[in-house]
């Protein structure tokens, strides 16, 4: 432990066998990556995939990726371990006062390169977010993307982003942002926010282009809900800033410190923004997102939010969520009299809820009360057998659910109440999507309300100690049977939603796999944190969705549990707490590492009994 | 001590892990409103005691009846460790278990929540019973953390708070729960000479202020003595000497077993 | 009556085999190894490129030795395929996260992240279909008792599971691995001061238990071909064994699985729906979890083994 660096000895004859094993495990990762993103294989001619991908051109791309994720950990190790020297001895400089020291031609340089980085950034952002055109090779396609209304609107962005930026840092005009009067901070938001609705709103269709010559009443600028709301965000924006500079922050702390000081306006905001992007963005969308925003990304949130009731919450693993997925989805069908099994009386898929609720709520408490008992890890298997079990009785009792075949025809949302007529279209993606959003709101609601209350508190108690939390009184048990029976009703209801939307039941939906890739959904935003959840449930579902679309990608849809899979093993050793990790999730897993307390909740609760 | 009212009453109680007896007929009662102190070597089956005590061990033989008030009594042994801690029995541990993702106000508050009625309903719905109850256990918490003097620590986290403040976060913790009896393992192990005096000073205020019966394990000879109104010495398993600390102190057999000892290790 | 408790035995060892591998594991490290389901498809996948490659299309073996040659090293081969994944399963998905002293979920999550993408990397490799396995030796029926017919492959099975078990009885209680993987069992911090290192240990555990579970593999393959996923079943009815003779101890994993093949297999040829067999197992699981959660022969692999 000696902290002196020995530098007469040159750095690699400091490797050792661990260092080249690093290396070679860096490199057998890349190939693994190739062959994962290469073509199919056979079994009548196997390693074909290997050795196809090993004779193209983008192996050597990952191999090198490879090698260089194992020098990368090779440093780490060698610099914590404090054989090799920090090639960096001195404390970090931030980038705007390295730059801001900067004189002469590397100035300009630096000026006008971040500018035209500016520009690029924007151009590109504006593609990507823009409609997917094949042949990219034309010119006369590139410019007809380029005519789009939002490439100019993100441009005015980056370079307003990029003048601001550059004068606080080289001081180009003698006007800093902080000097100006309240005024001009006003107006300029006023007029950059319309400026903005004008040109860049990114929902819109092309208005300035050659396809959008007409001008519908929908958008005229000043009927178009997003410009309001444009506006309203600048001035939020722009008062909240006001406030902050007559609060006068102490500017003494270190830059790194001046983090984003989350006022209550912006948070008011934030709701605001983001429920008119949640209310108005599916309208521009083609039917094909639209679709895709409710079977793929709408249900999957909420399943992912019920998810993290159990694995989040109660630190427990469910691996048969989609078991009570299956029991909501076929209690709708068979209130409505599809399945061979005939009910005594059919029910609108409305009314269905509750009962897919309390059907869920009672198949997770019989599961969970005797597995809980014992120990949480044996809950994940009990639940992996039961949705094998669920699973096999979809497919196989023919007698009830109607066997592999599926189930057709089921009926859809209807209101006929107190006079008030209203029937949900299956062709109308967008009514389903409002549906849903009425109900995933509130889900979202009723669940941070429980995170924060006795409940949750307790949750986290057992999660960390669960022999102190019982001490004081904290039925274990209790809490674990209600975190599981809530998930597990919580997916009763995202079922109920797919039977009634899509109008089909397939036995094959139900299987492991799909409970997988909730369980990731879970996991990649951060377990524990609702937020974090729903960022990881609708990227993770927009995701194969948006390349599935691009075919040019060369993603195959059947390859996305390989890449579930390695997400998996890889997020739990770098990044266990997700990615929008929950303050108290995040803080336990640290704790864990340094030996305090448990982050989950598989120990066992019984009384032990001495033999 | 003439008018016997236990709130602990010990019969018998044998614990034995597989070949090895941990607990060997031990017999002991706690009078109401007492400060008693178990003490002896370690290995001697104090904290398997404790575990008895509070339900989270099941001894073989014997029974243990705890009694929340003059009128009531309940048996110990087969209740699950949360349903004794609800009777009124509350505890620490001998490596202080806190919540250590929690802030300090966060740990006092579950305690003091336990007991409380709010479901998973009413906590989704904020129902007027569950925002009347959150109330409460937010002043009850405050106040207790005066009582223990942490105010100033309400909002950090119980994994960084020093050592001292973790045994009076403990305790404070415990006593949320209202109990009626509270079990104190080693609170003052690893603190420092002014932290133990203050401790003292905490645990005789906890009996007298708030009238909680105090059975206590520690090694502190000072501190024993100067807190313990009573002692119970435990040796392989069972009691050897019980009495007041002047008594003890002059016990032969607890000098050869104890003290003896200890004179040895310090030479 | 009796040649279904037989037949049930025959299938049982099977999952006999599979159990040893969950059950070492959850000895040393408390952890259901959801990953060792790959394990057995791997050893699935070896047997049948070795025989494909070995016997290259022989459809009848001539000699009863040759028979033998191919049943033998072809375990073997299995069987060491089946170590290397285990191996490496407990090298990327186990041991990062004991260095950083993960909560058991973690470790389970990962796990199960290992096996859908060694399950998935086979499919993409290989393709997704079931495939039939040469036959290394003619799989007829050899005598019938009590009106149930038993085949070759039915004592081939028994022999060598037998066989494979005794050894790795002998190496958990006689060897000297067996005793540190006892002793680590038992308790990890204590084995390590007494300079047991816990890491080979583990790693050895894992080896050992794939290559059982490889070995397994093989008979599967046999018996039924191969395909991706192949070893989610066997492996499910497998855990059922462990917990059923009681998980983490050896001998109630031997055991486990031959008792739930015999309860499972009655029912099956009663109600003559063959889809039952896994409602039948998870109903044996829940009920065991319930009356007898220690498992038929309780849960130490210190003591018992």
């Amino acid at each position: 432990m000696s902290s002196e660096i020995d530098t007469t000895v040159p750095w690699y004859k400091k490797l050792t066998g661990d260092d080249y094993r690093r290396v070679a495990t860096g490199t057998a990762g890349g190939a693994v990556l190739a062959v994962m993103t290469g073509p199919e294989g056979s079994i009548a001619e196997p390693l074909y995939a290997l050795r196809a991908s090993l004779l193209t051109a983008h192996v050597i791309g990952y191999l090198i990726f490879g090698i260089a994720i194992g020098c990368l950990l090779t440093y780490r190790a060698k610099i914590r371990d404090g054989v090799w020297k920090r090639r960096r001895a001195t404390p970090r400089i931030p980038m705007a006062e390295k730059m801001a020291a900067t004189s002469g031609p590397a100035r300009s340089i630096a000026l006008g390169g971040s500018g035209v980085v500016a520009v690029v950034a924007a151009l590109l952002i504006a593609d990507f977010s823009g409609p997917y055109v094949s042949h990219k090779a034309s010119l006369h396609v590139i410019a007809h993307q380029f005519l789009y209304t939002r490439t100019y609107g993100y441009l005015v962005l980056a370079l307003a982003i990029w003048f601001t930026g550059a004068n606080q840092v080289f001081h180009v005009t003698n006007v800093r942002l902080r000097s100006l009067p309240k005024w001009s901070i006003l107006v300029g938001a006023l007029v950059g926010s319309l400026l903005f609705g004008l040109t860049a709103d990114p929902f819109l269709r092309p208005r300035f282009s050659w396809h959008a010559i007409e001008p519908s009443y929908r958008d005229s600028m000043f009927h178009h809900w997003p410009t309001y709301l444009w506006v309203v965000l600048a001035l939020l924006l722009a008062l909240s800033y006001l406030r902050k500079r007559n609060s006068a922050a102490p500017m003494s702390a270190t830059p790194r410190r001046r983090a984003l000081v989350v006022t209550p306006s912006m948070r008011v905001l934030t709701y605001l923004g983001a429920g008119f992007i949640a209310y108005e963005a599916p309208k521009y969308l083609s039917s094909y997102w639209q679709i895709s925003l409710y079977q793929q990304i709408g249900i999957f949130c909420l399943l992912a939010v019920g998810l993290n009731v159990v694995v989040g919450f109660a630190g427990l693993l469910d691996l048969g969520y989609v078991a009570f997925y299956a029991l909501g989805a076929y209690t709708t069908a068979y209130f409505s009299g599809a399945l061979p099994l005939q009910p005594p009386f059919h029910l609108n898929p409305f009314v269905v809820i509750p009962a897919a609720v309390v059907v869920a709520m009672l198949a997770g408490v019989l599961l969970g009360l005797p597995t809980l008992r014992l120990r949480g890890d044996y809950l994940a298997i009990v639940t992996l057998g039961f949705g094998e079990i669920v699973y096999v009785l979809a497919n196989d009792w023919t007698a009830v659910t109607g066997g592999s075949p599926g189930t057709l025809s089921l009926p859809t949302f209807s209101v006929n109440l107190l006079g008030l007529h209203y029937s949900w279209n299956p062709a109308d993606p967008l009514s389903y999507y409002y549906l849903m959003l009425g109900v995933i709101v509130p889900v979202i609601v009723l669940f941070d309300f429980l995170n924060n209350s006795k409940v949750g508190r307790s949750w986290a108690a057992i999660r960390e100690d669960e022999v102190a939390a019982q001490s004081l009184g904290i039925n274990a048990l209790k809490y674990k049977v209600m975190a599981f029976a809530i998930g597990a009703s919580t997916a009763g209801v995202a079922g109920v939603f797919t039977a009634a939307k899509v109008g089909v039941l397939f036995p094959a939906t139900f299987v492991l796999q799909l409970s997988i890739t909730i369980l990731v959904l879970v996991i990649f935003g951060g377990m524990g944190s609702i937020l974090g959840v729903l960022v990881g449930a609708v990227f993770l579902q927009w995701l194969p969705s948006y390349l599935t679309f691009h075919s040019y990608l060369g993603y195959q849809e059947s390859d996305l549990l390989l890449y579930i899979g390695a997400l998996l093993v890889i997020m739990m050793i770098f990044r266990p707490q997700g990615l929008v990790p929950s303050k108290r999730r995040r803080r336990e897993f640290i704790d864990a590492e340094l030996g305090l307390g448990s982050a989950d909740a598989l120990g066992a609760i019984t009384q032990e009994q001495p033999s | 001590m003439s008018a016997t009212d236990p709130i602990f009453d010990v019969k018998n109680v044998t614990l034995r892990f597989g070949g090895v007896t941990s607990l060997n007929d031990v017999s002991l009662q706690q009078q109401r409103g007492e400060i008693l102190c178990v003490i002896g070597p370690n290995g001697a089956g104090k904290t398997s005691l404790f575990n008895c005590l509070t339900g989270v061990y099941r001894p073989q033989e014997g029974s243990i009846t705890f009694s929340p008030d003059e009128s009531h009594s309940v048996s110990i042994i087969g209740r699950a460790p949360h349903r004794v801690a609800r009777a009124g029995v509350s505890r620490t541990f001998q490596t202080s278990r806190m919540f250590n993702a929690l802030t300090t106000f966060e740990n006092v508050k579950i305690g003091v929540e336990a007991r409380q009625k709010t479901g998973p309903i009413g906590a989704m719905l904020r129902l007027p019973r569950t925002r009347h109850e959150e109330r409460d256990s937010d002043q009850r918490s405050h106040e207790l953390l005066e009582f223990v003097s942490l105010t100033h620590r309400t909002n950090t986290l119980a994994d960084s708070l020093p050592y001292g403040d973790r045994r009076r976060l403990e305790i404070a913790r415990a006593l949320g729960t209202n109990p009626k009896v509270l079990l104190l393992d080693e609170p003052a192990a690893g603190t420092n000479p002014s932290e133990k005096l203050a401790l003292a000073e905490l645990i005789l205020r906890i009996n007298s202020e708030l009238g909680i019966s105090i059975l206590l394990i520690e090694h502190d000879m000072k501190l024993v003595m100067s807190l313990a109104q009573r002692l119970v010495v435990l040796n392989f398993g069972g009691i050897i000497a019980e009495g007041t600390p002047m008594e003890i102190q002059e016990n032969p057999k607890v000098v050869e077993a104890y003290l003896g000892t200890a004179e040895k290790a310090e030479n | 009556m009796f040649n279904y408790i037989l037949q049930g035995t025959f299938t049982g060892l099977i999952f006999s085999l599979v159990a040893l591998g969950y059950t070492l594991v959850y000895g040393v490290l408390r952890l259901i190894n959801f990953a060792h389901s790959e394990v057995l498809m791997t050893g699935g996948f070896a047997g049948y490129f070795y025989l494909h490659y070995a016997m290259s299309n022989q459809t009848v073996v001539q000699s009863v030795w040759l028979s033998l040659f191919f049943i033998v090293t072809g375990v073997i081969v299995s069987g060491i395929a089946g170590t290397l994944v285990a191996i490496a399963i407990e090298r990327f998905a186990y041991r990062p996260l004991r260095r950083r002293n993960a909560p058991k979920l973690a470790y389970l999550i990962s796990a199960i992240g290992a096996s859908y993408f060694l399950l998935n990397l086979f499919g993409k490799e290989f393709g997704r279909y079931p495939e039939a396995t040469t036959q290394p030796f003619s799989n007829h029926v050899v005598v019938t008792l009590w009106g149930g017919q038993f085949t070759m492959f039915d004592f081939v099975i028994l022999v060598a599971a037998l066989l494979l078990m005794v050894i790795l009885d002998f190496i958990v209680s006689r060897t000297k691995m067996g005793r540190s993987i006892r002793a680590v069992a038992m308790d990890a911090e204590t084995a390590s001061l007494m300079g047991v290192n816990v890491n080979r240990t583990i790693a050895s555990t894992f080896a050992l238990g794939g290559f059982m579970g490889g070995a397994a593999g093989f008979f599967v393959a046999i018996n039924q071909g191969i395909s991706y996923d192949m070893g989610f079943k066997p492996a499910l009815l497998a855990f059922t064994a462990a917990v059923l003779g009681g998980i983490g101890n050896v001998r109630g994993a031997m055991i486990g699985g031959v008792v739930l093949g015999i309860v499972m297999f009655a029912p099956i040829y009663w109600l003559q729906q063959p889809w039952m067999e896994e409602v039948i197992a998870f109903s044996v699981l829940v009920l065991i979890l319930l009356f007898r959660p220690t498992g038929l022969l309780g849960e130490r692999l210190g003591r018992s083994a």
